[in-house]
């Protein structure tokens, strides 16, 4: 798929979340185990410093899939004083330009400018990883678009 | 880097923070794990490198920690900065073969004044590299 070929639609999203699923689960020589069954147990175990968090793998493999190219990419786990708070805070770089590529800006009152290298979103269930890989994908395009 | 210019930077940086002794505010952040001044050691790394390059950059930093349930900073630092203008990420390194390998992030351990000279040294040169071409492994 090519970068071209975007806007990308629902369905294409949640394709590219079940691959990059089904990779994670072939480099993982893991027996056949679903993308809910294991959300399942994220919801469960998700504070859990033992838990292996493969939520950002599972996101960002999906948005490179659907960008048609490999990304440079950097996330944090956002936490509070009670611990990891679910939110999920990502840093995309094109490795042929350096552009951050998750960079934003927006004026609140005409006149202060507010900037931002990062995108993030919460993750507690399926939709929470559409929601997601399209808020990044929408803001790469964007990116893209300006360049 | 020129050794003497950061040390300077941060002492700056140190003023601007009201910090007197910053050996023992590195060594007191790591080994009593305490994250408020974590935070402060980040952004006080991150103050130098923008006093020696003489302006400012976009930050986003990530106190590590070894135990992730109860959050205790161990040392560790990672940062990522981009250029506010043209928007180039200026921690990246890159990776000469695959370059999607490369590195957006600067990672770097920080427990003592000493620690705190070598980061500010080599987050400012993989900075100068970047702002003049790519910075590669």
């Amino acid at each position: 798929m090519q970068l071209e070929q975007l806007p990308y639609t629902e369905e294409q999203i949640k394709q590219a979340i079940e691959e990059a699923w089904q990779e994670l689960l072939q480099e993982a020589d893991a027996e056949d185990y679903s993308l809910e069954e294991y959300l399942e147990h994220y919801r469960k175990y998700w504070d859990d410093p033992d838990f292996p968090n493969d939520i950002p793998e599972i996101i960002m493999r999906a948005v490179e899939e659907i960008v048609g190219r490999p990304l440079s990419w950097y996330c944090e786990l956002v936490r509070d004083p009670a611990g990891f708070t679910g939110e999920y805070s990502f840093v995309v770089v094109d490795p042929k330009t350096q552009k951050c590529l998750t960079y934003r800006e927006y004026t609140s009152d005409g006149v202060n400018v507010h900037r931002f290298i990062h995108v993030a979103g919460t993750v507690v269930d399926y939709e929470g990883i559409v929601r997601l890989v399209t808020k990044l994908l929408n803001q790469i395009q964007s990116a893209l678009a300006d360049a | 880097m020129d050794r003497e210019k950061v040390l300077q930077a941060l002492r700056e940086a140190q003023a601007e923070y009201n910090i007197e002794n910053l050996d023992e505010f590195t060594k007191q952040a790591w080994e009593e794990g305490n994250i408020l001044d974590a935070e402060i050691v980040a952004e006080l790394t991150e103050r130098a490198v923008e006093i020696l390059f003489d302006q400012h950059f976009l930050w986003v930093h990530i106190i590590e920690s070894e135990d992730c349930e109860e959050w205790i900073p161990d040392g560790w630092y990672s940062f990522v900065a981009v250029h506010p203008k043209t928007h180039q990420c200026l921690t990246v390194l890159e990776d000469p073969v695959y370059s999607w390998e490369s590195r957006a992030s600067f990672s770097a351990r920080i427990r003592s004044a000493e620690d705190a000279i070598d980061a500010v040294t080599r987050l400012a040169e993989l900075i100068e590299q970047n702002l003049k071409g790519r910075a590669v492994e």
